[in-house]
């Protein structure tokens, strides 16, 4: 059982407050996204966790076990850097086997736990190899053996992903979750990228500013963003925002942008004349010669299996995804339409989620 | 470029492009190596072959000239006991000061290495005792180990280290400790330096990997830091060890050399031959000597500990 546990966790640097009241639970076996741009605090809250920051407020508990002031080696927790930070005058059996030559295991016994785990990130061929001498991606899996070996309860990846090529990336995140699940470890691991989050997490934690803006699903954080900070990060190409205000039409709520008419879900929460943003997922808009949505085409890029439209809404910058085919020139008039459930709406003030 | 022509593909050239007509550089590296191939001829490689030349030779006094001698310097080199004992004296200092200054000048590196207030002042700090002249430190150390008034004998024997009538110079046992002492004094920090340089050039990561692995300081220390320091060291080493072999001012300043022989270095010995009894040829002999074992022992080090320039 390990839980990880953040009861109204506070950092200071100095006079500076990067970081307060982040309350969080992480379930055992959980496998948690620590999401946010640069500086956002997850980093430093993965650092905190891993005992090499200190906490300057509240508990944090592994295991049920408050562990504020306790090193690093005895949190049960493993960790994979960034920039692997492996021991570059060992070979890759030494720093895989470290910890257990410093703990002073049986020679037998860390030699058989190596083997595993260099068997199992296929690493066997090179344990006699110095880290200089291997690639980008054979780096990150003996960072992940090192981590492997130490049968910690925790699992803690710090961008472990981000100096790897797309391709490499995409296999990497498939064999982290994998061994995830085999491990049945508890994994708290932070990103920048939000691709990363959707695929691998069962629970995205999106940060902004040493804040926690959401919790929640990588589902309930794509469908059901809590604030327009959120909708907009989640998503690639990000949701378009129309500022507009409610209108009743026909005895259907609608938004009214400019030209454009966003039809809203009929149990909406919006008032009439409440000025709000309409989150419009480019995904979701589909090309409708009779659709409410005025548009006018400014260009076209074709990705492959369909084509990115840039067009021009009621005078704000509108993407949408379109089946390939489709040519556009500049100028084009344009009409779109959308599932109105498929819209999210925002106060214009607060971006909460209405 | 006036009155150069513009020609396409010769612009990247900037200001190495060609003058236009008769005033031509040349391209040869000779007339740029030259003023450095110069000074080196004139003082490292012309006293070499002086010094090998002077070695097949012996300044006569009374012919007021050098006559050849053929081998003579050399066979008596290997017959000379006061040789051998003077080789022996240096490489024990040698040995002596180059461990204590290796292990103190690591262990005060490991000390300063941190960014507390006033390191930054302490590491400035440091390199004071290596503008001070080595002749001028041997008068220090001195005037500090002389047994009637020196500071250094005066707590010696304040906490029972020394007997009150032991002067550390003039007695055979201690005298080439007291020279070592002036020496580790003036040279601790150096390495000092070197070390604080490496340590601070680490990478921070593999550390937090090692805390999280759970390795002891003194574990992180021999697994981690000496082996990422090896190069580091090695060069300190090579640097201060050439310098140790050919000790001269400390011996020369603080003892001439004894009591007897026993501080008596292959310099010394060398300086005595050459100056002192004019025996030119028989001193060159014993420079290329030590020269010889420098040379070797240093290439060896060098095979040996990988150092990479």
């Amino acid at each position: 059982m390990a839980t990880v546990e953040y009861k109204g966790i506070g950092k200071s640097f100095g006079s500076v407050r990067v970081m307060k009241d982040i309350s969080l639970l992480i379930r055992d076996r959980g496998f948690v996204v620590l999401l946010g741009p640069s500086g956002c605090g997850k980093t430093t809250l993965l650092r905190m966790t891993a005992g090499l920051e200190t906490v300057s407020e509240g508990d944090l508990l592994i295991g049920g076990r408050r562990v504020n002031g306790l090193h690093p080696r005895d949190r049960d927790i493993a960790m994979v850097f960034q920039n692997y930070a492996l021991y570059p005058t060992m070979k890759v059996y030494d720093n895989i086997a470290f910890s257990l030559q410093v703990a002073k295991l049986p020679p037998e016994e860390i030699r058989k736990k190596v083997h595993w785990a260099a068997e199992t990130l296929n690493l066997t061929p090179f344990l006699d190899r110095y880290p200089k001498a291997l690639s980008g991606g054979q780096r990150q899996r003996v960072a992940m053996g090192r981590a492997m070996v130490r049968e910690a309860q925790v699992f803690l990846f710090d961008e472990p992903l981000s100096n790897l090529d797309a391709k490499l990336r995409a296999h990497m995140r498939m064999e982290i979750r994998q061994l995830h699940n085999r491990l049945g470890t508890t994994t708290v691991y932070v990103t920048h990228d939000q691709i990363e989050a959707m695929t691998m997490a069962d629970t995205i934690v999106l940060m902004q500013g040493g804040r926690i803006e959401q919790i929640g699903t990588p589902d309930e954080v794509y469908d059901r963003p809590a604030n327009r900070y959120v909708a907009d990060f989640i998503g690639s190409p990000g949701m378009n925002f129309l500022e507009g205000v409610v209108e009743s039409q026909n005895g259907a709520p609608v938004c009214r942008a400019g030209e454009a008419v966003i039809p809203l879900p009929h149990d909406t929460a919006a008032r009439p004349g409440q000025k709000v943003v309409c989150g419009l997922r480019p995904g979701e808009v589909r090309l409708d010669p009779n659709g409410p949505i005025v548009a006018k085409a400014i260009i076209a890029e074709p990705t492959g299996p369909e084509v990115q439209l840039y067009a021009e809404v009621a005078g704000q910058r509108f993407v949408a995804l379109v089946p390939k085919g489709n040519t556009f020139r500049e100028g084009d008039p344009l009409r779109l339409s959308i599932d109105p459930e498929r819209v999210h709406l925002f106060d214009a003030e607060s971006g909460a989620r209405v | 470029m006036s009155g150069a022509p513009a020609v396409a593909g010769r612009q990247d050239e900037g200001a190495f492009a060609r003058p236009a007509r008769g005033r031509a550089v040349s391209d040869h590296p000779l007339p740029w190596l030259l003023p450095l191939v110069l000074i080196l001829l004139a003082f490292t490689v012309y006293p070499l072959f002086y010094n090998i030349y002077l070695s097949f030779h012996e300044y006569a006094p009374f012919k007021r000239a050098l006559v050849w001698v053929g081998t003579e310097n050399w066979t008596r080199l290997f017959a000379d006991g006061r040789l051998w004992d003077s080789l022996g004296v240096t490489l024990v200092y040698f040995v002596v000061a180059l461990a204590i200054e290796v292990a103190l000048g690591m262990a005060i590196a490991l000390l300063l290495d941190a960014d507390e207030p006033g390191f930054g002042f302490l590491r400035g700090v440091l390199t004071l005792t290596l503008v001070i002249p080595p002749a001028i430190t041997g008068m220090m150390f001195l005037l500090m180990e002389d047994p009637q008034f020196g500071i250094l004998s005066y707590v010696l024997k304040l906490f029972g280290l020394l007997d009150s009538t032991t002067p550390i110079l003039a007695t055979p046992s201690l005298a080439l400790a007291g020279v070592v002492l002036a020496d580790v004094w003036q040279w601790t920090p150096f390495m000092v330096l070197i070390f604080l340089a490496g340590l601070r050039a680490l990478p921070v990561e593999p550390y937090e990997a090692a805390m999280i692995d759970g390795a002891s300081p003194l574990q992180t220390f021999t697994r981690l830091t000496l082996p990422m320091m090896g190069k580091v060291i090695a060069v300190a080493v090579l640097i201060r060890g050439i310098d140790l072999f050919r000790v001269f001012d400390y011996v020369y300043v603080m003892t001439s050399g004894g009591p007897g022989t026993a501080t008596y270095s292959l310099s010394l010995y060398a300086w005595q031959q050459t100056f002192s009894f004019v025996k030119w040829g028989y001193g060159a002999t014993i420079s290329l000597f030590s020269l010889v074992i420098v040379l070797v022992v240093a290439n060896l080090f060098i095979y040996l500990a990988k150092v990479r320039w």
